[in-house]
């Protein structure tokens, strides 16, 4: 990854990596306890993007035999956190700008999916418990308080996963958000990008509660696609 | 299952152990392999929802130990296909009708997607193409040739995945249709499906020729979620 700087990447890791990994993405096993310490790393940046993965190191430091290092690393394949060629190590995935774009896509349907359940199915109540969670993301981009707000946002984006009803949506979700949880951090680190995603979260929520499923369908689809657009004017490049 | 005869089994089987071995990227270790051969056999119904899946059977069918067996199994239990509890053999994953309904709303969004994707990336030659594959589809239908109706929608649902060129979103949506893939096939075979199903594959070519994105998107979900319709309305009874 480019332009991320250390320090945001050091602040995702203190407060994301265990919560953005549940338990039950893992099996609970030593294959899976292996795969969810490298999955750790990866999504904390302590282990960056391109990353030789060496078996031989990754059987001595959780000092077993290169099967189950071999079996985590066809998990964590599975996830789209490293990639495996032949005749290469495996190694970190690197994603292309292209990759990103398409992710970014399937999610906007995805989350206007989430919105739309939302006004069908979330009572009115749920829907409140929303109100406090987007006056934290209000406060804390009154302080330009970077920190806060990505905790905010990801809190009202878990909200809005578990009122929707719809379990099977939120397992796709945390599957696919893991992969570019880096990205989420990276859109919302600049004074522009909070303003602009917190008057996008102010208008969904009128949207709730106003039960308005065209207008959260379409509020919903755009925060993403426009994260996205952000992501690309801040300059990340990709590899390719 | 509900009562799908012998001869769509057979079909399905046919068509999907190639299907199921291209999504489930379990590739060369042992453990895979077991994974594989066990989904394989759920997808083809070989394995009905509730058998059990008894690890010391396996090991002697698979000529190993029972690690690797309990390896693929919870492998086989990420991928939705077996559930695992407390002190119980893991066995086929039975489905609830909200399990259901909330697998088909997912796919509903997703397909949307594809089809909007198509109309957005697809060359007049790769929509000719569908074309062609729809008329093939409307031939079987009046010769009331379910098998033929169903390996051609197959070629139809690949060769649309391939086009709309977005290679995860066609990752991510054959992973979910593995895990419905019996319950498609109910749906086709019900009176009237298979003549219903290629009626609105007609009108949604049409919608890719002309290039009304915003068509093909509302048709095709609408065409998911009818296909849930009529699962239900087929008496389609809950696996508990």
């Amino acid at each position: 990854m480019s332009n991320v700087s250390q320090a945001l990447v050091d602040t995702e890791s203190e407060f994301r990596s265990s919560e953005s990994l549940p338990a039950s993405r893992w099996p609970n096993s030593l294959v899976g306890s292996i795969a969810k310490e490298i999955a750790a790393d990866i999504v904390a940046g302590r282990l960056s993007a391109g990353y030789d993965l060496n078996s031989v190191d990754l059987a001595r430091r959780f000092e077993s035999s290169r099967t189950p290092v071999r079996e985590a690393l066809l998990l964590l394949e599975k996830e789209g956190l490293i990639e495996i060629e032949s005749h290469r190590r495996p190694r970190v995935k690197r994603w292309t700008w292209s990759e990103i774009c398409e992710l970014y896509r399937v999610r906007s349907v995805l989350f206007a999916l989430v919105s739309e359940s939302i006004v069908a199915n979330a009572t009115d109540e749920q829907i409140e418990t929303l109100d406090p969670l987007y006056a934290k993301l209000a406060a804390a981009t009154e302080k330009l308080d970077v920190e806060g707000f990505f905790r905010a946002n990801v809190a009202f984006r878990e909200a809005e996963l578990s009122i929707c009803g719809n379990t099977q949506l939120q397992h796709i979700i945390d599957h696919l958000g893991l992969r570019v949880l880096h990205l989420r951090r990276y859109s919302v680190s600049f004074p522009e990008g909070m303003v602009e995603s917190c008057a996008d979260r102010g208008s969904l929520l009128r949207a709730y509660h106003d039960r308005d499923s065209a207008v959260a369908v379409e509020l919903s689809r755009s925060i993403i696609l426009r994260g996205l657009n952000r992501i690309r004017r801040l300059g990340w490049k990709g590899i390719d | 299952m509900p009562d799908v005869s012998q001869a769509f089994v057979d079909t399905e089987a046919e068509l999907s152990s190639s299907e199921s071995s291209a999504v489930l990227p379990w590739p060369d270790s042992l453990v895979g392999s077991i994974a594989k051969e066990i989904a394989a056999d759920i997808v083809a119904g070989r394995l009905s929802a509730g058998h059990d899946l008894n690890s010391v059977d396996l090991a002697r069918r698979f000529e190993t130990s029972r690690t690797p067996i309990r390896e693929a199994l919870l492998l086989l239990e990420k991928e939705g296909l077996v559930e695992i509890e407390l002190h119980r053999r893991p066995r086929v994953r039975r489905w609830t009708w909200t399990d259901i309904c909330e697998l088909y709303h997912v796919r509903a969004a997703l397909s949307a997607l594809i089809s909007e994707l198509i109309v957005e990336n697809a060359t007049d030659e790769q929509i000719e193409v569908l074309a062609g594959l729809q008329k093939h589809l409307a031939i079987a239908n009046e010769a009331f040739d379910i098998d033929t109706y169903l390996r051609i929608a197959v070629s139809f649902r690949e060769t649309e995945m391939i086009v709309c060129g977005n290679s995860q979103l066609a990752l991510l949506l054959k992973q979910l249709e593995l895990r419905t893939i019996q319950l498609r096939r109910y749906a086709v075979s019900q009176p009237d499906g298979m003549h219903e199903s290629c009626v609105d594959c007609g009108r949604l070519v049409r919608a890719y020729q002309e290039r009304d994105a915003k068509l093909a998107f509302v048709l095709r979900r609408s065409f998911v979620l009818r296909g849930l319709e009529r699962i239900r309305r087929f008496g389609w009874k809950e696996m508990e």
